[in-house]
């Protein structure tokens, strides 16, 4: 007989500290880039740009080359190598058909997607040339770099059309009006972002980033511009004349990169400290956020946000494709469900179209309660397979959480010293791995401490008998508790510190009896009383 | 002239500290209940009657050997009564004029029955005849049948259709034919030395044999038993703790065991059936006579109706309270309109005082109950230390619980839950882990105003937590003052200002417009608990030390009132009216309002209060009472009410009351409703058909009127 009383309680993860991420809608969608596919280029990639027509092939500006991929099968489709030095900034026109790339030596070259010759050099810049745009009008180009200057050709005649010579320091990013013809919009290392206008060659506005430019972004509408530069972001509204709506502080190194996505609802912005966050541009809050393994200097998003491409300071190239779109997912889950509907169909065909006499006895078909492989340990009271199956991979490192709660559930069954005794190298040295990853995670720490605590009890009767690679362990997880101990130490004393300044300062203010406002100030910014 | 008050019993105690008993037909299973016996309907699972006579506690029931609607009960205020339980009717008392505690008889003894008298220094075993009962205590032939009986006897000894068998820790003593007081004969059975004691036993119902349960979870069944050098008897173990209830079934084919491990084990001749996680430790068992339904006396102070194919069929929940105080008190919830406790290890409990009716045990904690490896150190448990309710706000209400192991020190948890109108449940919506860092937490208090609530702990810190929408609650202030411990919190009527009790003082803040604390006031002592006065007292605070009740003025920040009274044990409020009450350790209560410094009422309890509760209620007699009525819970569990003298009657016939009033659970209140509505329908057919029935025949006539009654009854 195979019933109970009662539904056996399983194993609740253990409630970690802080709030949960959240799931957003933005999680899922982000979430869905898959794995990235990584390629190794000659130099830091400075520049990616998509194709914005098919096939959308996307250029990568890294050393002295500008080399197409195509983003189906992730292989390079052509390569333009007649470069002197470093090339920069390779951008599409909007018709996808030419390519134009800055250069090391001063020299900003055309060339056509399918060519391999540059169809036109233009020549005129004095130092390399980093920022190269197609204007609106398809027939125009502008550039700008370390000569401070920005420069409008003429593509047919290969002359200058305008040349601004208003920046004081290098010029490093640039954009164009997508509604208007003539705005050029330019950041500098000056730390000004100038709006010019080919009309008057004048420069019509000026804002202040107030630390070196790196990116400048502008709304389709052109009535918002972004600039990056230093860790912020900052969104000026260009309609009031250039008043600085908002700041946006997220990462703690510098952004080097702001792309808008397809539709511009999101912003991505790539930075020095390794990040890709994503903002939302109602809120310019962070919706989501993508780790790599090196410092960012360039990204693009493809159209309807398939693909994501990351250029990093250490030569590689980051591209990761959103998964073949969600309703294949669901399809497959439909799959999945019919073959399982099927599986019961055959198994439980006979009753379906039975209609019981009115005397019969019915006995419902109890589906029996799925449980996971350490709960049918506890069930049965093994407590030391619960705690192995626990311990598995899986669990340990997925869900750090429910391995705790385990622990947890041992410590109130008073079983966890069997459980933990006699495990051989194998499992104590997963089992050690375990605390040595997780001792220092502030929520599982005091059950954690136990455990660590027990275990050595246990093994350092019988210290000889243990392997050397477990007692390196030993001695990883001593190292681990004695900085821990060492930093919480600090920790305290900093606490300390800020106290007396805290209490030193509530004290003078009563003392003082000064108006709110002043409490307030000096509230949120005790160093500086400190100070004076 | 002030009517004098008494305090009476509505409910509580504990249904499973005795062995419970089914009726011949199974229909109805009897408990002793306290000073009750109780009949419960396994059908239904409604308290059917309450058999109110005994003045002391019903120590055992069992059946009368010759009539089958009655019980007699043998109670420590030194009784036999016989009843008849279906129509709930004292049929005769038998006075013995010394503790009794227990009673046996058989029904192959029709004359005789048995009880255990407690002396001083022994308990006895007597012999008594039953044909005709007497009224005094001299008259009745009395004649000694085993000395020195261990106390908790009534799974010591038991009877059957030859012999008797009475055990102690390590030996047995069988009485054949023990209803002849001429042919009795005693064989005397010691176990081994190493043997280990005996708990429980069961005779078979018609073979020369028995089973004895052990503490070390051995069961033995004995055969040969009259043959004092060959008795025989074989081992079962499965259990690995004592055997706490063991029993035959009436055919005598099966062996039912139950223990610590809360497993109630079926022994067929070679096999063993199991039913576990049944929640609690197995106190007792008992089979119905026609061996379908056994019945499963619970720890946890329930009952389990289950089935001979292991399901559960019903289940009576006594006041499940645990151990012999309630940590979080007595809270009072308007939703359900019931009282909240703890209730099972774990759980809350959901009770309606007024009808003396469970209306669920939710469990907070959701552990799987253990028993302990060695019962000398038992298992800590996780236990429910304070739940508080919030209001309604934005269609949703939320209740709060704190829950910590109190001997190991750790699993300190602080929940809030949602109640969801769709699913008609709480759900759980935040884990606080540690919210304290175990430093007892002293207080838990919803403000009435917004979705804000406030824990306080010994450590010092007041922490209020906010309602995020999608965060759920965080907490958004912490408070201390000077690093006293902080005991207790208020909030006014309004939920404009909360106090904070910090020691020997009391701290004022707003915590809507996140003010800094003001307005101190001070006393020499610590302050155990304060209040807020409601209504026309929304201006006062009383507060109550050890030794002292204080009565603030808020607004003109100066004290109003003080009293001295001698160890205060604790101070209620009431929401709905300006009644507080206040107990002290010598069971005094004092009800009083904070404007006035008389109190309205006092009274020498006779009982031990651990929790009182104002609970709303309208049709009241005592003018103080005159918008909620105040319930006790004594030590013993069992919960009380002041009754004006002329009510008594009416209160000790709550039977009655109950099985005519139809209002029960708000489930079985609507499941009736259901119920009825189908049943009256299928009766008013049944009328028409009976009626066509008269037109057309009348040779059933007889039926018919059976068949009117029950409508009448109906109707």
């Amino acid at each position: 007989m195979s019933t109970s009383a009662s539904r056996f309680k399983v194993i609740e993860p253990f409630p970690v500290a802080g709030v949960d991420p959240k799931h957003t809608e933005d999680h899922q969608y982000w979430r869905g880039l898959q794995f990235p596919i990584t390629i190794k280029e000659f130099g830091a990639v400075t520049n990616v740009a998509f194709q914005p027509t098919k096939p959308n092939f996307f250029a990568v500006s890294a050393s002295t080359r500008v080399i197409l991929y195509n983003p189906e099968n992730n292989e390079s489709v052509k390569t333009f190598s007649r470069f002197h030095d470093v090339a920069y900034g390779a951008t599409f026109r909007r018709d996808g058909r030419l390519l134009v790339a800055g250069n090391a030596d001063a020299k900003v070259r055309l060339f056509d997607v399918d060519g391999r010759v540059p169809l036109r050099i233009f020549k005129g810049h004095t130092r390399p040339v980093r920022v190269t745009k197609f204007c609106n009008n398809m027939k125009e180009i502008f550039s700008a770099g370390d000569d401070n200057s920005v420069r409008v050709w003429d593509i047919p005649t290969e002359k200058v059309l305008h040349k601004f010579d208003h920046h004081q320091d290098y010029v490093r990013c640039g954009c164009v009006s997508r509604n208007a013809d003539n705005i050029i919009l330019t950041g500098s290392y000056d730390h000004t972002v100038r709006m010019f206008d080919t009309r008057s060659d004048e420069c019509t506005m000026i804002v202040n980033h107030g630390c070196p430019v790196e990116s400048v972004l502008m709304y389709p509408s052109g009535s918002i511009l972004l600039s990056a530069g230093g860790n912020r972001i900052k969104v000026w509204d260009v309609l009031q004349g250039g008043r600085l709506l908002a700041t946006v502080s997220h990462h703690h190194k510098t952004i080097t990169c702001l792309r808008f996505n397809h539709d511009c609802t999101r912003i991505l912005s790539g930075s020095l400290d390794r990040h890709v966050k994503i903002y939302d541009v109602a809120t310019y809050n962070v919706v989501h956020n993508i780790d790599y393994s090196a410092p960012i200097l360039s990204l693009d998003v493809a159209h309807e946000d398939k693909t994501l491409v990351v250029g990093m300071a250490d030569s590689m190239l980051s591209i990761r494709h959103r998964k073949q779109a969600v309703i294949k997912e669901q399809k497959e889950d439909e799959v999945l469900l019919s073959r399982r509907k099927r599986r019961q169909r055959s198994h439980f065909m006979g009753g379906q179209t039975f209609v019981p006499n009115q005397g019969d006895v019915i006995i419902h078909h109890k589906h029996k309660e799925q449980l996971e492989k350490y709960d049918v340990y506890f069930r049965k009271f093994e407590h030391g397979k619960a705690l192995d199956a626990a311990l598995i991979p899986q669990v340990h490192m997925n869900t750090p959480e429910i391995t705790v709660a385990v622990f947890e559930e041992l410590i109130r069954r008073d079983t966890i010293h069997a459980a933990l005794a006699g495990k051989g190298e194998k499992k104590l040295s997963v089992l050690l791995k375990f605390l040595i990853r997780n001792i220092t995670n502030i929520s599982f720490a005091p059950v954690l401490m136990d455990v660590a605590e027990m275990v050595v009890d246990i093994y350092s009767q019988a210290i000889e008998d243990v392997p050397v690679s477990v007692i390196n362990l030993f001695q990883r997880l001593r190292d681990i508790i004695r900085r821990e101990g060492k930093l919480q130490i600090e920790m305290h004393k900093l606490l300390g510190c800020m106290d007396t300044i805290v209490s030193s300062n509530s004290q003078n203010i009563k003392q003082s009896d000064v108006d709110e406002a002043t409490i307030n100030a000096s509230n949120t910014d005790p160093v500086s009383l400190k100070k004076s | 002239m002030k009517e004098s008050l008494q305090i009476v019993q509505t409910g509580g105690s504990s249904i499973t500290k005795f062995n419970s008993i089914f009726s011949h037909d199974s229909k109805y299973l009897l408990c002793p209940c306290g000073n009750l016996v109780k009949v419960f309907s396994v059908a239904t699972g409604e308290c059917f009657q309450r058999l109110n006579g005994h003045c002391k506690l019903v120590t055992m029931i069992c059946h009368h050997p010759r009539v089958q609607l009655q019980i007699l009960s043998s109670s420590l205020d030194g009784t036999v009564k016989v009843w008849d339980y279906e129509d709930g009717i004292l049929l005769s008392t038998c006075d013995f004029n010394v503790p009794l505690l227990g009673i046996f008889a058989h029904s192959c003894y029709s004359t005789v029955a048995f009880v255990i008298q407690q002396s001083d220094d022994s308990n006895e075993l007597y012999r008594f005849t039953l044909n005709t009962i007497p009224s005094k205590t001299s008259d009745i032939a009395c004649s000694l049948l085993a000395k020195n009986v261990v106390k908790d006897c009534s799974k010591r000894i038991a009877f059957s259709e030859k012999f008797a068998v009475v055990s102690y820790s390590n030996r047995l003593l069988v009485f054949i034919n023990p209803q002849h007081a001429e042919r009795d004969e005693k064989i005397r059975h010691v176990l081994k030395d190493n043997a280990p004691a005996i708990t429980c036993i069961s005779c078979h119902p018609v073979e020369e044999c028995f089973a004895t349960g052990h503490a070390n979870g051995e069961i033995r069944i004995w055969f040969n038993i009259s043959d004092v050098k060959n008795v025989i008897s074989s081992i079962q173990h499965w259990h690995s703790l004592e055997v706490l209830s063991l029993k035959f079934s009436s055919s005598g084919s099966t062996v039912l065991s139950g223990g610590h491990e809360g497993v109630l084990v079926q022994w067929l001749e070679d096999s063993k059936n199991f039913l576990p996680r049944l929640g609690s430790a197995i106190t007792n068992v008992a089979v119905s006579k026609d061996s379908t339904l056994f019945a499963v006396s619970l720890l946890d102070n329930s009952i389990l109706i289950i089935t001979n194919y292991f399901t559960i069929k019903q289940t009576f929940d006594g006041f499940t309270a645990i151990g012999q105080n309630l940590p979080c008190g007595i809270c009072y919830d308007s939703n359900t309109n019931a009282c909240v406790t703890n209730g099972k290890p774990g759980h809350l409990l959901f009770y309606l005082p007024d009808k003396d009716i469970q209306l669920y045990n939710l469990d907070i904690v959701s552990r799987n109950f253990i028993s302990s490896v060695d019962l000398e150190k038992p298992l800590s448990k996780t236990n429910i230390l304070k739940v508080g309710f919030g209001g309604t706000f934005d269609g949703v209400k939320h209740m709060a619980t704190m829950e910590f192991d109190q001997a190991k020190q750790r699993d300190e948890k602080l929940k809030f839950w949602r109640f969801s109108d769709t699913d008609q449940q709480w759900v759980l919506e935040t884990i606080v882990k540690s919210p304290h860092d175990g430093c007892g937490i002293t207080s838990l208090t919803f403000s009435p105003a917004n979705n804000a609530c406030v824990t306080t702990s010994q450590a010092g810190f007041a922490k209020i937590w906010f309602k995020h929408d999608e965060e759920g609650w965080l907490c958004e202030m912490s408070l201390s003052f000077r690093d006293l411990p902080c005991n207790d919190s208020t909030f006014s009527e309004d939920g404009s200002v909360l106090a904070l009790a910090f020691g020997h003082t009391v701290c004022f803040c707003d915590i809507s417009n996140n003010e800094e604390m003001q307005l101190m006031l001070s006393h020499s002592e610590s302050i155990k608990s304060i209040f807020f006065g409601r209504q026309s007292c929304q201006h006062l605070l009383v507060a109550a030390t050890s030794e002292e009740l204080l009565c603030w003025n808020v607004m003109t920040k100066s004290m109003y009132w003080s009293s001295h009274i001698h160890k205060i044990n604790f101070l209620i409020c009431d929401i709905h009216s300006e009644n507080m009450a206040v107990f002290t350790n010598s069971n005094k209560i004092f009800v009083f309002q904070p404007s006035d410094k008389q109190p309205h009422y006092s009274h020498n309890l006779s009982i031990d209060v651990t929790a009182a509760c104002f609970v709303p209620s309208k049709n009241c007699h005592i003018a103080w009472q005159a918008k909620s009525e105040l319930y006790l819970v004594s030590k013993e569990m069992s919960v009380h009410k002041f009754c004006v003298k002329s009510e008594v009657d009416d209160a000790s016939n709550l039977s009655r009351m109950i099985i005519k009033s139809d209002q029960v659970t708000p489930m079985s209140n609507y499941l009736s409703s259901t119920q009825q509505k189908t049943a009256k329908t299928v009766n008013s057919n049944r009328l028409q058909e009976t009626t066509v029935d008269v037109s057309k025949c009348s040779f059933h006539s007889s039926e018919i009127i059976k068949c009117g009654k029950s409508l009448i009854k109906f109707v």
